[in-house]
């Protein structure tokens, strides 16, 4: 327990440091309006109607759509990520015919059943929360994406049928078939992931420079130009960036549920399966986890050529601390992996021949420290340049952790291929609190994520095109000290959520099994 | 059941090790190259970074 305390000592210096030291350095106080108050000036772009409050303060508006899209995203995601999760697993079943893969497929699928009313409910709010809180942003960007909207309803309708034939279905219709419904599932959500993605990408990177409407018709614009308006230049790498974050999500919350329900469940049977369940969630977990650096620099490379001034904003200036924070709670992420694999593992890394693996698994901890310092180093600060943060060095603290990731990646995939050689069911303290606390921080990353994106384009709706209606009256993006409570109260609403959800949809060994 | 892991040792990563799981160790090995230069075209030559 002394490591998980020291993690948690560490997390909370960090975030203590960040908030009271560097966001302040880092003009991150300052409002993007304030900031860009001669650009909005100069925007030939009027909210008509009048601003509809809703008593939360100047970012009222900004904060209900946070808690409603920051939160719609994490129960959208448990589909976009946990649906090849689940296919995934059943294939691991049949391959297998370990009893434990389908138990766990299926607890997964009725998991998505049950909560997918949850994300619909939480995305329809975002809708009605745009249309009256920004109505005339609500106008444009329908009126803009109606075709891939209504493609998005189609596939919404498309995504409903696979999930829900997907588990009524299951072993009433032969395996071929049923896995066919389950990545058609899968498949049916990228595609609608993708077709919101088109607007949500556009919003940072529109197609043009400004909104120049043609005649009335199917077509309400150039077919060229609505082309640039829906696959723009951030379409494509949000989409593939938001896949692997989604699996890596989906991944670490399974492992958090699995250490929840070993502490719930008294019975042995119960507890050598949900300790596997936990180290086959890691395995998803880090999968996803090793992909979101190398996309991200895609990502971010994109927008430095599309959008360099976001780029420089949350780069170089006053969001940079956003940043800080992702990749800070990223190297944390990867230390309690590693101490997850450290204690989980002991056992089959401390047998004759392999004492050299562990010793290099606690090199590992200590290397991921380092990046971690490396990577939370902030670069431009109100006194000037912190010579050590420099991108260079991040850049090689990056490539690092990846290395270290797919080796653990590995490491994880031998421990299950070879589960007899592990003694599952008798988890250190450590590690599964390291498990729960993977959980937590995959759920806080997706979150800070999303705010990145959105705070990029502040003071915009639209970069350059749309303010945000209100102008100085009404400043975005949203404080970073009430970012952090909406933060907290999202994580708190959904880890309930998903909890007492699992505790339904669960299914348990009745017996021992082989392992 | 397995044998027993004292008498393995580093067959975990050696000559235990099946095919498919081979591969995937090549996938990572090539992974990480394909990561190395995408950081170094992108990080270092087109963003120039300091």
């Amino acid at each position: 327990m002394k490591k998980i305390a020291a993690i948690l000592a560490t997390l909370a210096v960090f975030l203590i440091v960040l908030v009271v030291f560097i966001i302040p350095q880092q003009g991150g106080l300052i409002s993007s309006t304030s900031q860009q108050a001669s650009t909005l000036a100069r925007a030939d772009y009027n909210e008509t109607l009048p601003i509809q409050e809703v008593d939360l303060g100047t970012s009222g508006r900004s904060i209900f759509i946070a808690v409603v899209m920051l939160s719609h995203v994490l129960f959208a995601n448990l589909h976009l990520g946990g649906a090849w999760v689940a296919a995934g697993t059943e294939t691991a079943f049949l391959r297998s015919r370990k009893q434990r893969y389908k138990r766990l497929a299926r607890s997964i699928t009725l998991f998505n059943v049950i909560l997918f009313s949850a994300g619909a409910t939480f995305a329809i709010a975002g809708v009605l929360f745009f249309i009256s809180l920004y109505p005339a942003f609500a106008a444009e960007a329908f009126h803009i994406y109606w075709w891939p909207l209504f493609a998005e309803a189609i596939l919404f309708a498309f995504e409903i049928f696979f999930l829900y034939t997907y588990w009524f279905s299951w072993d009433r219709i032969s395996s071929s078939w049923h896995q066919a419904l389950g990545y058609g599932y899968a498949v049916s959500v990228f595609f609608q992931t993708l077709m919101i993605n088109t607007l949500a990408s556009g919003m940072l990177t529109p197609g043009a420079a400004e909104i120049a409407w043609g005649a009335s018709g199917i077509l309400t614009m150039p077919a060229t130009a609505l082309q640039g308006w829906w696959f723009n230049a951030t379409t494509w790498v949000l989409q593939f960036h938001r896949v692997a974050a989604s699996i890596s999500f989906f991944g670490f919350l399974l492992a958090m549920l699995g250490m929840f329900h070993y502490l719930d469940r008294k019975d042995p049977a119960s507890k050598t399966y949900w300790d596997l369940v936990g180290s086959y969630g890691l395995s998803w977990g880090l999968l996803g986890l090793v992909f979101q650096p190398l996309i991200g620099i895609v990502f971010m490379y994109t927008i430095f050529r599309n959008q360099p001034s976001a780029f420089a904003s949350i780069m170089l200036g006053s969001r940079a601390w956003e940043m800080i924070l992702v990749v800070g709670l990223l190297s944390v992420l990867f230390i309690t992996v590693l101490v997850y694999l450290y204690d989980r593992k002991g056992k089959i890394l401390k047998v004759p021949g392999n004492e050299k693996l562990h010793q290099l698994f606690r090199i590992f901890i200590v290397i991921a420290a380092i990046c971690g310092i490396v990577l939370v180093q902030p670069f431009t600060m109100a006194f000037g340049i912190n010579p050590l943060g420099y991108m260079s060095y991040k850049l090689v603290a990056l490539f690092v952790l990846i290395v270290i990731g797919v080796i653990a990646f590995g490491i994880d995939l031998i421990m299950l291929r070879e589960p007899g050689k592990v003694e599952w069911g008798a988890l250190s303290d450590t590690s599964r609190y390291a498990g729960i606390l993977a959980g937590v921080l995959g759920i806080f990353i997706i979150i800070v994520m999303g705010y990145v994106r959105e705070s990029a384009r502040s003071p915009w709706i639209i970069y350059g095109i749309v303010p945000v209606p209100g102008g100085q009256s009404h400043p975005t993006p949203i404080p970073a000290y009430q970012m952090f409570v909406v933060w907290a109260v999202i994580i708190a609403m959904v880890m309930t959520i998903f909890w007492f959800t699992s505790k339904v949809t669960a299914e348990h060994p009745e017996k021992a099994e082989e392992v | 059941m397995d044998e027993p892991a004292e008498k393995r040792g580093d067959d975990l990563l050696g000559r235990g090790m099946p095919g498919w799981e081979k591969a995937i160790w090549a996938l990572i090995a090539v992974y990480v190259v394909i990561v190395l230069l995408v950081f170094w075209y992108l990080g270092w030559s087109q963003l120039g970074f300091p």
